[in-house]
């Protein structure tokens, strides 16, 4: 054996032991079995038609396999979905987000993880297929088949994943995931890492550093044109809601459409200036930071982490309140007053709308 | 009109940063770049400060009077560059044609092109997208959106200091005690504007992105580097994933901190190779500057002091002593410091110190599995392996700037394993935000190794053809 020979078998140990190592870092469907049983059911059959409700949600139940697998779908109006997932019945109590897959679905294609192992094995085996998207939007299956989890069917999988479009979401801020689908338990960054490295090292030997280089830009390239790829798939979409509409009312066309538009009317009726003090109420951290901006320039309190409200003594007449729910807060309209923990306030409403009111302390 | 006025608004703060950096950086290879990318981080981060004293001296506010101002100090700088026109030169700018290779070539404009969509892709998703991020709308953005309306800087104080106050004449939110440079500029623009604009208010971040391009380009450049390799690690930087989102969902300071702090690095390792004292001067003031940005800032301005430490004594046991001290000093303060005392915002009492098990495969999870730096890391553990392994004389080569971004790397391993911003690492919340403060570094660390092989590799071949 030549030194080169000895440098790649070096380089490749290396190699497999990194992977090994990462491994562990990385979750898998554990329960996944590698071939399909003989008595795998059937998918949902060919041209059945859901409709999702008034809140844009659908469900159908299904026999299903009683160890982890894909179910492949084919829909038509795909591109009322925003996204998809399978519930194994009695559902747990945690929601299974892992198993949740978000739209939009390239070529009405949808894979769907089945995690967990049944609790009636056999063909007593249950889920639930579950749609979420447009409001009274129509959804026909088109074909369906049931997938063993192969290392062919990981790979697929974890393609399908990584050069699908998934939009921005509020994690996107703290990190960004190649893939985020669990199931197949790979990441082309650890792929495309294992190999420069025990390529690379090869290389080094043979080539020294301009092969490094080369090699580098190679394997750089390979993840960054998916994601250039994404970026732009965003943009389209961020220009279809938001191009040629006013700044002002752009956060209008958000998913806090609704707190916005509260906050509007209420800027409306309060005078504006810092004399005018708002105390904005909510167990949601979300709701109750995006409800506070909305309604800067007003002097409001909101305090996260901390109790909703402040002590009573701390408010005074004039003041004002936003409750948002889920809020600890609770309104007795009869009486005319707003309770949390052991204080209360006596109040009026000035208006409500949806899961929000606001309110004058008297 | 109001296009008009939203470029002066940015264009002449901006000015007024490369005119005072081009006083500042003489003759030298790739000078324009340094200036550009320099020039804009000083015109970002002076300008906020300009604004302030404006408001400190009780000057009218408002969009045209500090204008004004800008515009006759831009005038008073150019005047005396051109009286003391020795120490500013022309510049002995760096070859801007691209390589002479057919391939090498290609290649450039093939990264230069792939750049070009990347910058357009974030600049329209910056235009057209309101404020987004969470942060943006907690503690960064709503100073902004009070004090478009006062037309003034009223103060924002803590939760229970407003209520002992009664809420008169001051604002909360969650974080009052942050540096303001990134909402005066929010505010800045409003101004411009007339009108509270959630997406145009964030387009200093895009300037941001762009000034940490042109100074890594500049600073690559000057260390004599083949252009094409300066172009590959260019497009290394401008393409890291979480670099960017935080352009395309604009709103919160890492941007801005990474940027000065990688900067101050990048100055750092060619001062310490050439020994020019503006490069001394960029490297402190970018250090300084991270003060500015936000409250870690402060502990990355202190890294950079085993960075000069090496710098005067430059080998590579030095090297490895700076980076054993700053273990030793960080366990020390860690164990010994008073828990009481706040700094930068944080008492060791309220860390909750104690190693947290989970917190570092969620750090592996961020720099190695997660798709938030390419294969950035990847890199560098080849690169080191085989530094260490074949040519353990690159070290010391690196040492100033190996000794900082060592410095940091054990400040932020502690403060991911042993303080209660694991959470931050297990739940991948801010393990992200805070590493790519780290990353214009470690890519400009990716291109010194790189280069420093490629130069020992050519003059071992030149000594071998001579033998």
């Amino acid at each position: 054996m030549g030194e080169y020979s000895r440098a790649l078998c070096r380089s490749h140990l290396a190699a497999l032991w990194i992977a090994a190592l990462l491994s562990g870092i990385q979750p898998a469907l554990a329960e996944a079995a590698a071939t399909l049983p003989a008595d795998a059911p059937a998918g949902p059959e060919p041209g059945l038609t859901l409709k999702l409700s008034g809140r844009g949600v659908a469900a159908h139940g299904l026999p299903c396999p009683a160890s982890g697998q894909i179910l492949r779908l084919r829909v038509e109006g795909a591109g009322a979905l925003e996204a998809a997932w399978l519930e194994r019945l009695p559902t747990a109590a945690f929601r299974q987000t892992d198993a949740r897959v978000t739209g939009p679905f390239r070529n009405g294609v949808i894979l769907l993880p089945l995690s967990g192992v049944a609790a009636a094995a056999g063909p007593d085996s249950r889920c639930r297929l579950v749609l979420r998207g447009l409001p009274a939007a129509e959804v026909t299956l088109v074909a369906s088949d049931w997938q063993a989890v192969t290392p062919l069917t990981r790979l697929s999988g974890m393609w399908y994943d990584w050069t699908g479009f998934r939009p921005w979401r509020h994690a996107s801020i703290n990190s960004h995931s190649a893939v985020v689908q669990a199931w197949h338990g790979l990441s082309p960054n650890v792929l495309l890492g294992v190999l420069f490295v025990s390529v690379g090292i090869a290389g080094y030997w043979r080539w020294r550093s301009r092969f490094l280089l080369w090699w580098m830009l190679a394997g750089w390239l390979a993840l960054d044109l998916p994601w250039q790829w994404r970026l732009l798939e965003q943009v389209e979409a961020t220009r279809d809601r938001f191009a040629g509409v006013p700044a002002a009312d752009r956060p209008g066309l958000t998913d806090d459409a609704d707190l916005w538009a509260f906050a509007e009317r209420v800027k409306s009726l309060l005078p504006a200036g810092g004399a005018t003090r708002i105390f904005v109420a909510s167990s949601s951290d979300y709701g109750g930071m995006r409800t506070a901006y909305y309604l800067y320039p007003l002097n409001v309190y909101w305090r996260r982490g901390g109790p909703e409200l402040p002590a009573s003594s701390r408010l005074r007449a004039g003041d004002h309140i936003v409750v948002v729910q889920p809020s600890q807060v609770r309104f007795l309209p009869q009486a005319g007053r707003l309770l949390f923990a052991d204080q209360g306030w006596s109040v009026r409403l000035l208006f409500a709308a949806d899961d929000i009111g606001l309110f004058e302390v008297r | 009109m109001e296009w008009l006025r939203l470029t002066l608004a940015l264009l002449v703060p901006l000015l007024l940063g490369l005119q005072l950096v081009a006083r500042l950086v003489p003759a030298t290879p790739a000078r324009g770049w340094l200036v550009a990318g320099y020039g804009l981080l000083a015109g970002l981060l002076l300008w906020p400060l300009l604004l302030r004293l404006w408001a400190v001296c009780g000057l009218p506010p408002g969009f045209w009077p500090p204008l004004g101002f800008a515009v006759l100090l831009l005038v008073a700088l150019r005047w005396w560059s051109f009286a003391q026109t020795t120490t500013v030169m022309p510049g002995a700018a760096a070859p801007t044609a691209l390589p002479a290779g057919r391939v090498a070539r290609l290649l450039c404009i093939l990264l230069l092109a792939l750049l070009s969509l990347r910058l357009l892709s974030l600049a329209l998703e910056l235009i057209w997208r309101p404020l987004f991020p969470w942060d943006a709308t907690m503690h960064w953005a709503t100073k902004a959106r009070v004090w478009f309306e006062w037309q003034g800087f009223v103060p924002f104080v803590a939760n229970d200091e407003w209520l002992s106050l009664v809420g008169e004449g001051v604002f909360t939110d969650h974080h009052p005690d942050y540096p303001v440079t990134v909402p005066v500029w929010q505010y800045w623009l409003a101004t411009a504007l007339g009108r509270w604009d959630p997406a145009l208010i964030n387009l200093p971040w895009l300037v941001c992105y762009c000034s940490l391009g042109m100074a890594f380009y500049g600073q690559a450049r000057a260390t004599g580097a083949p252009q094409v390799e300066v172009i590959v690690f260019l497009f290394f930087l401008l393409t890291l994933p979480l670099l960017n989102t935080h352009v395309a969902l604009a709103g919160y300071a890492d941007l801005f901190l990474a940027t000065t702090f990688g900067l101050s690095l990048m100055a750092l390792h060619n001062g310490s190779r050439g020994g020019q004292p503006w490069q001394w001067r960029l490297a402190l003031f970018c250090a300084l500057g991270c003060l500015l940005v936000k409250n870690e800032g402060f502990f990355w301005m202190l890294t950079i002091l085993p960075g000069l430490w090496v710098a005067r004594r430059r080998d590579a046991r030095n090297v490895l002593l700076a980076i054993a001290g700053i273990a030793v000093a960080v366990a020390l303060v860690l164990w010994l410091f008073p828990a009481e005392i706040a700094v930068a915002g944080h008492s060791l009492g309220s860390l909750d110190l104690g190693y947290r098990p989970g917190a570092l495969s969620g750090i592996l999870r961020s720099l190695l599995v997660l798709g938030n730096w390419h294969m950035a890391l990847w890199y560098l553990l080849l690169l080191t392996a085989l530094v260490i392994w074949r040519r353990p004389v690159v070290l010391p080569v690196a040492g100033p700037l190996i000794a900082s971004l060592s410095a940091a790397c054990i400040l932020f391993l502690c403060l991911f394993t042993v303080t209660e911003y694991a959470v931050g690492a297990i739940r991948q919340t801010a393990v992200g935000r805070i590493g790519l403060h780290l990353m214009p570094g470690v890519v400009f660390l990716l291109f010194v190794l790189q280069s420093q092989l490629r130069q020992l590799e050519s003059r071992s071949a030149t000594s071998g053809l001579r033998g």
